[in-house]
């Protein structure tokens, strides 16, 4: 081999390795960049020179730049993102509920309305004292404030939903035009045969972010392309992408595509819990209430018409609940301003106390659902507690998933600053000694010029 | 082998972090509330127990004020109830004077006496306690008695005497706590049994009742059912004076429910009471017949009087009696006497009404106390208990602590 070949050939390598230190030190530089995917490089030997029959070897060439990444692991991760993103937000929602309703304390509906039957409990008692006829109008007015105060404060929650619906689907929509930006940069990349490994990172992150918001299905064609669909419609590829938005109508929430020909029909991610929220879980709290708020409206209305109130002469057929809608128990307005309207007694005499116990014992009355009214009113409390509990542990089981996935994925894809410091120390050895080769050759050389 | 990269431990110690951070924070939440169910979620069923134990704890409390509030309505009845045998007592004393010779020229001051007497056992009758009269019936706001307006007779002023009030001291139980003038002060003619269902159209059933006026003649009351088609009687009264002449008659319409077989209309409306008042002839006295029944047994009627007449105008009649100069009727120191031994078996009704209050409000106290311990036990914090799971999640965390600042910042770095 000529000394010149041999130079040739160290030079080459040096320039190799200190390509490789640069991938290194790009690794060392990423280690704690979360959605950074670790390089490594690929080496193999330069194609030999034949001499005569004999061949020679040409030293080492940089094959490529591996991104260890696990593509299988990268869909698992965002199937369970969904699963997770979904469960968290609705445990937010149901602890929003939850606060509304503040059970159980002494502010809470049970509580209010056990204070209601009991006012009527204590009038049985002494049905011509003035001060438990008042306490009987300020209970229930206690008792429907806070009804209130829970129903609107569900309204209101909806309000809220419907509004953040609108948020994340415009969320949802620059993540689509994030992608497709990216899949198009990385296909031009991968047509010129270049890795286009920070691109790849970024639309991973994209993609990973995207289905904690929807769930999404993700297939990457041969040049990394990801094309992704959401609720079985095609969302975005390098070509083309959708526009979506959130549609309020007939009382519900919908995920549509701009022109609002297609309606997505989706199941995981936040906007998911969201749509659920709205269109569901409020929904059937609120009819829960109606129901118990109605029962307690028509039962207390139908005894307390058909008693007699106080006044002189006695009078009936009055309603001590005027009117019962969306939350709102009011209160006969004659009752405020007179209690002696409230119709204790069954006959019109004053001392007879059968229609305020009659309502009193409404507390263990049977409804038509074979639940007392408070019964039916605790159930539903139980029901979000179970609820927010429920999502907690799929939330905590989802973290659990997602945090196995991510370690391997951290694993495989992540920087170990001990692996890379000692491939720096491996190749530096290696530059070295072929720098030392250099020097060598250049002494041969040397040698021979003196020669002439 | 497995690789471990550095942003796994990283993780993984953030993790460890997080949850003993968040341990303590629940910790701590449930030291500054003292409780550990603050919402629903914090544990379910424990919120569903605690809102249904906390009704019931309220229902009591409720039970325990309707008990003193009972207990207080029966010893002002009480109280009256004694002060009126008293004054029965001292009347029924000058009456037995009477019988000694030297007092017969001075009758008239008897008399006064008695009116005197008349006029507190009237006042005492018509007692009232937080704006209710005690000893009439449901219509608590009528003085129940008193003269007519000519001053002459004693009328019931309501017709609503048979009232009973009850007050709910238990989940389960309800307790009367009055005593009505129907139960103290008034004769009642209770007519009860039962009609045959199958007996013919026509056929009728009878029945006579003795009664004394306030000068203590005995009149009858004579009672015809007869039945004008299913389900449906006449009934005719008519009350007889001691010379056999009708005074007064009186006729109604009675139908009975097919199914139930209980008495549902008199002439149409609600069962009452009849209330025979008629001044002429000094009577006053109830006619109930109201627990009737049709049943498929033989027809089998029955009648009796709770006491021989109204004291009150007994009393009067007396008075008036010794005022013009005659001893009172041996009938009507009977009504007097039969009046007092009523009164005392009522009066110790009472009692026993008083003695079930405070006995149910000691066990609702008792029931409300283990209620309160299981809320309690369900709800409350052991705070030592918590003081250790503190310092154990401390001790987790400082570990946390310890273990991250020793492997962290090592690499290979700090030993090439």
């Amino acid at each position: 081999m000529a000394v010149n070949t041999l130079l040739d050939m160290t030079a080459r390598s040096l320039a190799v390795y200190q390509k490789v230190l640069g991938v290194t030190s790009n690794n060392i530089a990423n280690a704690n960049n979360e959605d950074y995917t670790r390089q490594r490089v690929v080496l193999s030997a330069e194609a030999p020179q034949t001499f005569g029959n004999i061949q020679i070897g040409m030293g080492v060439k940089l094959e490529t730049i591996q991104r260890m990444k696990n593509q299988t692991l990268d869909n698992q991760i965002i199937k369970s993102q969904s699963s997770l993103k979904f469960s968290e937000k609705q445990s937010k929602i149901v602890s929003q509920v939850e606060s509304l309703f503040s059970e159980p304390s002494d502010l809470g509906l049970s509580n209010l309305l056990n204070a209601f039957y009991n006012s009527f409990e204590k009038l049985s008692a002494s049905p011509t004292s003035v001060p438990l006829r008042t306490n009987v109008i300020q209970s229930a007015q206690n008792l429907s404030v806070k009804a209130q105060s829970i129903y609107e404060g569900l309204d209101e929650m909806k309000l809220d939903l419907a509004k953040e619906s609108e948020n994340t689907v415009t969320e949802i929509n620059n993540y689509l035009t994030q992608i497709n930006t990216l899949n198009k940069q990385i296909y031009e990349s991968s047509i010129m045969g270049n890795s286009a490994n920070d691109l790849l990172d970024k639309r991973d992150r994209a993609l990973e972010d995207l289905s904690g918001l929807v769930n999404i299905s993700v297939v990457n064609d041969e040049n990394n392309v990801a094309n992704v669909s959401i609720g079985g419609v095609y969302a975005v590829g390098r070509l083309s992408k959708i526009e979506l938005e959130s549609i309020h109508e007939n009382g519900k929430l919908q995920l549509k595509t701009l022109d609002g020909a297609t309606t997505l029909s989706i199941n995981g991610g936040e906007l998911y819990s969201i749509y659920k929220s709205f269109n569901q879980d409020l929904k059937s709290y609120q009819s829960q209430l109606d129901s118990v708020l109605g029962n307690l409206y028509t039962e207390v209305n139908n005894l307390h018409s058909t008693g007699y109130s106080l006044t002189d002469p006695p009078e009936t057929g009055i309603n001590f609940f005027s009117k019962y809608e969306n939350g709102h128990l009011q209160i006969n307005k004659d009752l405020l301003s007179d209690v002696n309207l409230i119709a204790a007694s069954s006959d019109g005499t004053t001392g007879d106390n059968q229609i305020a116990k009659a309502i009193a014992n409404i507390q263990s009355k049977k409804m038509s659902n074979g639940l007392t009214i408070s019964d039916s009113y605790s159930n539903l409390v139980s029901t979000i507690g179970y609820e927010k509990v429920l999502q907690d542990q799929n939330a905590e089981s989802f973290d659990l998933v997602i945090s196995q996935l991510q370690e391997q994925k951290s694993n495989y894809s992540g920087v170990s600053l001990d692996e890379e410091l000692t491939d720096v120390l491996k190749f530096q050895k290696s530059y070295n000694a072929t720098a030392k080769i250099i020097s060598i050759a250049d002494e041969m050389l040397q040698t021979l010029i003196n020669m002439v | 082998m497995i690789r471990i990269s550095d942003r796994n431990i990283q993780a993984s110690y953030m993790s460890s972090l997080a949850s003993s951070k968040a341990d303590l924070a629940t910790i701590q939440k449930q030291m500054v509330t003292k409780s550990k169910i603050n919402v629903p979620s914090d544990s379910p069923l424990a919120a569903s127990r605690i809102i249904r134990m906390s009704s019931q704890i309220g229902n009591l409390d409720t039970y325990y004020k309707n008990i003193d509030s009972g207990v207080a309505y029966i010893d002002n009845s009480s109280l009256a109830l004694e002060g009126i045998n008293d004054e029965m007592q001292y009347v029924l004393a000058e009456i037995t004077d009477l019988t000694d010779a030297t007092v017969s020229d001075n009758l008239g001051t008897y008399s006064d006496k008695i009116k005197a007497s008349l006029g507190t056992i009237i006042d005492l009758a018509n007692t009232s306690y937080d704006g209710q009269f005690l000893l009439g019936g449901s219509d608590v706001t009528t003085t129940p008695y008193g003269y007519n307006s000519l001053g002459t007779f004693v009328e019931y002023k309501s017709t609503n005497l048979d009232a009973e009030n009850k007050i709910k001291i238990s989940n389960y139980t309800e307790q009367k706590i009055n005593m009505n003038g129907k139960e103290i002060f008034a004769p009642v003619i209770k007519q009860k049994g039962n009609f045959d269902v199958a007996a013919a159209v026509g056929s009728s059933e009878t029945t006579s009742q003795t009664v004394y006026n306030a000068d203590g003649l005995v009149y009858t009351v004579n009672s015809t059912y007869t039945k004008t088609a299913a389900n449906t009687y006449t009934y005719d009264y008519e009350v007889v004076d001691p010379d056999s002449n009708v005074v007064s008659t009186h006729s109604s319409t009675l139908v009975f429910n097919g199914t139930t077989g209980e008495l549902e209309t008199i002439d149409g409306a609600e069962p009452k009471d009849y209330y025979e008042s008629d001044e002429t002839n000094k009577l006053n006295f109830i006619i109930d017949i109201k627990s009737f029944t049709e049943t498929s047994n033989s027809s089998n009627i029955s009648s009796t009087i709770s006491q021989k007449g109204d004291v009150f105008n007994t009393l009067s009649a007396i008075a008036e009696k010794l005022a013009n100069g005659e001893y009172p009727s041996q009938e009507q120191i009977d009504v007097l006497n039969d009046f007092q031994k009523n009164l005392i078996n009522k009066i110790s009704e009472l009692g026993s009404f008083r003695n079930r209050l405070t006995d149910t409000q000691e066990l609702n106290q008792n029931q409300s106390l283990t209620l309160q311990e299981l809320v309690s036990k369900e709800k409350d914090v052991d705070v030592a208990q918590l003081i250790i799971d503190l310092q154990e999640k401390q001790y987790n965390l400082d570990l946390t602590y310890k273990i991250s600042a020793t492997l962290l910042p090592k690499s290979l770095l700090d030993y090439i």
